[in-house]
Formats: structure tokens, sequence, C-alpha cells
């Protein structure tokens, strides 16, 4: 595990046991896009704990809604700290994860003809993935989240070696630690 | 006669797997167009044929290009890059060892089709005995639906394997082919501009062709004097660093007469620069606030007339459309007033050459249209944004890119949205649009264009048709005729 020169925020987070039973719902094919997506997040690694975002509660299940016409995703994230330096990082994680694991297309079919363009079909509508800190959990709430669904600076961000280098780290797939979770 | 509608022209086409395209550049004679974006290279088309003509890639850059611009004189690129730096390349006829090339016949990497023609497989050639509905998939499905492909595929590989002409590419004289396809191009390095302390977003020649804007993550714009078409670095000289907006500046563009810029930037404002006649310094004399988020985009009204300083146009991503007009100063109104028209003419005249630090510039909104107007509606799904905006070149139109996947052209006086195409890049988010600069269509272009246009105009004769090109995440440029 790469080590930080920096003390990490919160040095003693609260770390919820996570259930292996919930675990079930979300593999099969047929299941919910928001649950899907979750189960994609949830075990993506803290930039500064050895616990996945889940065990900190900084995702919960509920953290992943639709809009009312499924034209975009919603994750709601809460840092585990106000003033948390690593929110950002946080969301660009997760943006990473889902585009990884391909859930949300960002090109579709060919427009097979015209007329369907005049009627505004939306059902051929892209679903889109909105990244953003519940209001009031950060000081930066407002800015983190404007940056997090700006696509040029996520893009930049992404590019960058080391920041990208940061966020394979921690959405690497791995094991939620030990069943003696601190 | 019907409403307008975008149909789509051509397609242009690498397969690099889908990767965001940024930008798309029309050359100032239109002859050209230069793409580039998230696949880390920069390409240049034939805008008559598709067909694509060379480029830099494989490696060369090692981030994003996010804009490409063309010269005044249509031989030198200035590409934006993520890695800080700005490159000018000057073009060139043949197939060099120097640069890296990406010549019209490479089996290119990636596809995902497998299809191992030798044909051009950038082009996408429009038959006319096909019509306008054929779209051709470079390397997938082949040339659909094209009665004639053979002789398609016969006529690029004579064409490619023709000698190299010397001058610009030209309509053929003997009317046997529609077009005569250009030569490959070689991109040769002449400047590397180096200061901005983050990703470039943009940068742009000015009109005259004398001074290149540059502007950056690091909240500023940089004014560089350009040498004449010289290959020399040293032709190019920084002569301002303009600081003011407190967030990144995403894009910028220059003022159709003046030395004047106005920029767009996260922080939700457009700043508006001039270079003042008395001293020669560079200052900001104006910050136009109004967008409830990032401004993306900003363009200059074309000066089609001496009754009125150019009004801007700016797009955000509060997903609004927005105009501006310079109000004019009380000194000058009073003067106006007391004036006959022929005076108020002259008035005017004097106001354009008398800008400076002393004399305030107020701007307001003359109209403002959300995007996605007819979408709105429900609060959990807020405007997309605009993410660039153009201005016809003969005034009339202004259009509109969206992220919600639509192009769309609005009426540059009433505002009214004359026609939108949805989906317009399979449904990916639209990066870029950008008018062709030439009105009107030349005739002896191509026979389906000229069929197209006839079927539509009816009984009016020869009519004019605007054409755009846009950019969008599925990694095409398309160009489409406003008819």
């Amino acid at each position: 595990m790469r080590t930080w020169s920096a003390p990490p925020d919160n040095a003693d987070p609260v770390v919820h046991a996570v259930s292996r039973e919930s675990r079930s719902g979300g593999l099969s094919a047929d299941a919910p896009l928001t649950a899907r997506i979750f189960e994609v997040i949830r075990d993506i690694r803290d930039p500064e704990h050895p616990n996945t975002l889940e065990e900190l509660a900084v995702v919960t299940p509920e953290s992943v809604t639709e809009t009312s016409r499924k034209r975009f995703v919603d994750v709601a994230f809460t840092p585990t700290v106000p003033h948390c330096s690593m929110a950002s990082m946080i969301g660009l994680c997760i943006r990473k994860r889902v585009a990884d694991a391909q859930l949300l297309p960002c090109v579709g079919a060919e427009a097979a003809t015209e007329q369907k363009e005049e009627r505004g079909d939306t059902r051929r509508r892209l679903c889109k993935l909105r990244v953003h800190v519940v209001e009031g959990t950060h000081v930066h709430w407002q800015e983190i989240t404007k940056q997090l669904n700006d696509k040029e600076r996520v893009l930049a961000a992404l590019e960058n070696g080391a920041l990208r280098a940061m966020v394979e780290d921690c959405i690497q797939h791995r094991p939620p630690a030990a069943s003696d979770v601190m | 006669m019907s409403g307008l509608q975008l149909v789509e022209w051509k397609s242009l086409v690498r397969h690099e797997g889908n990767k965001t395209l940024w930008h798309v550049a029309w050359s100032r004679n239109a002859q050209l167009v230069a793409t580039c974006g998230a696949d880390r290279s920069v390409a240049v088309w034939d805008a008559h044929t598709g067909l694509l003509l060379g480029g830099i890639g494989g490696g060369v850059f090692e981030r994003t290009v996010r804009t490409v611009d063309w010269s005044a004189e249509g031989t030198r690129l200035a590409l934006a890059c993520f890695d800080g730096q700005v490159r000018i390349f000057r073009l060139e006829r043949g197939g060099g060892a120097e640069a890296t090339v990406l010549r019209a016949d490479d089996r290119l990497a990636g596809g995902s089709h497998g299809t191992q023609r030798s044909v051009s497989s950038g082009a996408v050639v429009g038959d006319g005995s096909v019509g306008m509905e054929m779209v051709s998939e470079c390397c997938g499905g082949g040339v659909r639906g094209g009665a004639d492909e053979a002789g398609v595929v016969a006529r690029t590989a004579a064409a490619a394997a023709a000698p190299i002409p010397t001058d610009v590419p030209t309509v053929a004289d003997d009317g046997a082919s529609a077009y005569q396809l250009a030569p490959y191009l070689t991109l040769h390095l002449v400047a590397r501009l180096e200061g901005h302390e983050s990703e470039v977003k943009c940068a742009a020649f000015s009109p005259s062709g004398t001074l290149l804007a540059t502007c950056s993550r690091d909240k500023t714009v940089w004014i560089w004097e350009c040498g004449t078409d010289g290959d020399d670095a040293t032709d190019f000289e920084c002569v301002a660093v303009l600081a003011g907006h407190t967030q990144d500046v995403k894009s910028l563009t220059w003022h159709p007469e003046r030395e004047m810029i106005a920029s767009a930037s996260y922080d939700n404002t457009v700043r508006l620069w001039c270079e003042d006649l008395l001293d020669g310094e560079w200052y900001c004399c104006a910050t136009l606030t109004g967008h409830e988020s990032t401004v993306w985009s900003v363009a200059f009204e074309p000066l089609v007339g001496d009754d009125h300083e150019a009004r801007l146009l700016s797009g955000g991503g509060d997903g609004q459309v927005v105009v501006w007009r310079l109000e004019e100063p009380e000194a000058d109104a009073k003067t106006n007033s007391e004036a006959t028209s022929a005076a108020s003419v002259t008035s005017n005249a004097s106001h354009l050459t008398s800008w400076n630090r002393t004399r305030e510039q107020r701007w307001m909104v003359e109209w403002r249209v959300h995007a996605n107007a007819d979408d709105r509606g429900f609060a959990d799904e807020e405007d997309e944004p605009v993410y660039s905006v153009d201005w016809s070149p003969c005034g009339r139109y202004v259009a509109a890119a969206s992220a919600d996947g639509a192009v769309r052209v609005y009426d540059a006086n009433t505002a009214a949205m004359v026609a939108q195409r949805r989906h317009a890049h399979r449904g990916a988010e639209v990066n870029c649009v950008r008018f062709r600069p030439r009105c009107v269509v030349e005739a002896d272009l191509d026979e389906a264009i000229r069929t197209r246009i006839a079927a539509e105009a009816g009984d009016e004769g020869d009519r004019e048709a605007l054409m755009l090109a846009s950019a969008g995440d599925d990694g095409t440029a398309r160009l489409w005729l406003l008819l």
C-alpha cells in the first residue's frame, strides 16, 4: 500500500461492518442500474484508509439514484470529514470505476431515421453519470461537485500520471479488509 | 418553404475507439478541416470529399490536443495541448519522413471491424448516384448503399496515385469528377510555445494573423506576436500575460476587426481584453456576468455592417446561449441623438477607433435561451452544458453544440430556434460546432449537394446553403448542411 507523507485528515474513521450477504443483490444481470453501479463503487478503497467507501459510509446503496426520466444517475458521496482533502480524489475514483465497468455507454447507435429525431425520442437518450458531494458534508462541497462534473477537468485530471496512479490504486478490485474490521 | 433542417453531409471518422473529439476547425478558405481530441492526435481532412489528408499522432502528443486553429494564410496550425504547450505546425504537401504522418491509405489501428481494405479508409465520398442519405462507414460496413462502390474505390485509388499538384485543391476543369482529391499533407513543427502552467485550453490566431492568443487552466490569457510566415521559432514572442479570471479560462475568440479578445471562464464570466491604442498595453475592458455556471465558449458577430458594434455570443454550463450587446456610452449617445443618420455613422466610426482605458464598456444581454428548452420542466434533470457556440459568416444565425447530444441553430436576431439535430453524434455529447467560413456552398461542389439544394429550394433557383462542422464524444466530426 502506498504511504502518504501527510497525515490523514481523519486518523480514526468510523468503520462499519459490511454484511457479505448484501452482496448478492447487485450481481444479477437484471438488477437495476443503480444497484449495479453501487456494486462497482462499494469496494473502492478510500485514498487514505485501508477501508472501502462502503465500510466508511462514504457511499451507501441509497447514494445511487436515478432521475425521473432516467437521464442521469446521481452518486452522492459523503467524505469522512468535512475538510477531507481527498474528496475530489474519491469522486474521480467513482467516475473512473463506473467508466471502466462500461455501465453507462457514452455513445449510442446510429440514428435509424430522421423521423425519430423529430419526435425527440427520449427513450433512446443515453444515461449519464453525475457525481456530487452530499450538501453540507464538506466545506468545499460546491466547488468539488462542480469540478467533478466538468468533463474537461475530469479528463485532464485522469491524464495526469500521478493522479491516475492514485486512482488506480484505489479502484483495483480487492476484497474488503479481513473479518476483524477495525 | 418548410422549416430549416440540419442534414448530415459527411462523417469524418478515424477508428481510435470512440475517443472524444474536442475540436473541429475550418481553414479560412473552407477547403480543409482540422480535428483534434483525446486520442492525442490532430488530423487534416479535405472538406469537399471527407478524405483524410494527413495528421500527427502516434505518441507525438502525450496529452489531449484540445483545439486546433488555422493561420490567416492557411499554411500553419496552432495546437493547444493539455501538456501546457502550444505547438505551431507548418503544412506541406507530400509525404515527408520527418513528421509522423497519417496517410489516407493506412490501415488504422484499433478498428473493431478488422476490415483490411487498402482504399482510403478515412474517406467518406459523396456518391451522386446514391444521394444524401448515404452514410459511409469507413472500415465497418464499407460504403453502404453505394451502387457504385467499385467506382468509388477505383476513383480514390487512382487519385491517390496521381502526381502531387502544387497548388491548392481545386475543382477539376474537365468535369469528369466533381472534385480533385488533394495529395497527402505533412505537418512540420515550427515552434513550441511554453509558459502556461497547466493545460492549454485554446489557441487562436487573430484575423490579421499577426497575433496568437492562448488560454489555460492557469487562469491567464497570453498574447503572442507571430512573425511573418516563416519557419523560425523566434517568430513567436509573448507580449502580454492577462490575469483577471479567477478560474480556468476555457476558450477565447478574436474580435473580427479590432485587437480584442473575449475569453470564457470556469469562473462563470466572460472577459473582454483590448489593446490600449495609446500605450499598447493590454487590459481587461469588460467583465460580463450573467451565466450561472462555467462559460464554455464565445464568438463574435462577424462584421456585416457599420451600424453597430459586433455583438458577442456565449454558451455555458447552465445550458444557456446568450447574445450580448455593447451599450453605447452616454457621451456618444447624446451626440448620436442630435445627428442625422449619416452623421451618426461617422460618429460611430470614430467611436470604433477611440477605445481606451478611460472609457468603460458596458455590455448587456440582448437575448438568452436555454438550449434544451423543450426538454425542461424536470427539476432533477437540469440543463446540460452548451460546450460550443458559433456565429454564421452571414450574421443571420448562431449555432450551439450541447451535452445533450444536439446541434441547434438559432436566428441571431429573434432568438428563435430554426433547426436542431438531436443525436447528432449518436447520442454522445457534442463538443464543438463551427460554421463553414463561406456562406455559399459552391454550386459546382458536388452533384449530390446541388440536387438536394435544388429539391429544397424549389422555384427559388440558386440558393445559399450554410454548412456546419461538429465534433463529438463519439470520436467523429460531421459536416452538416442547413437546408
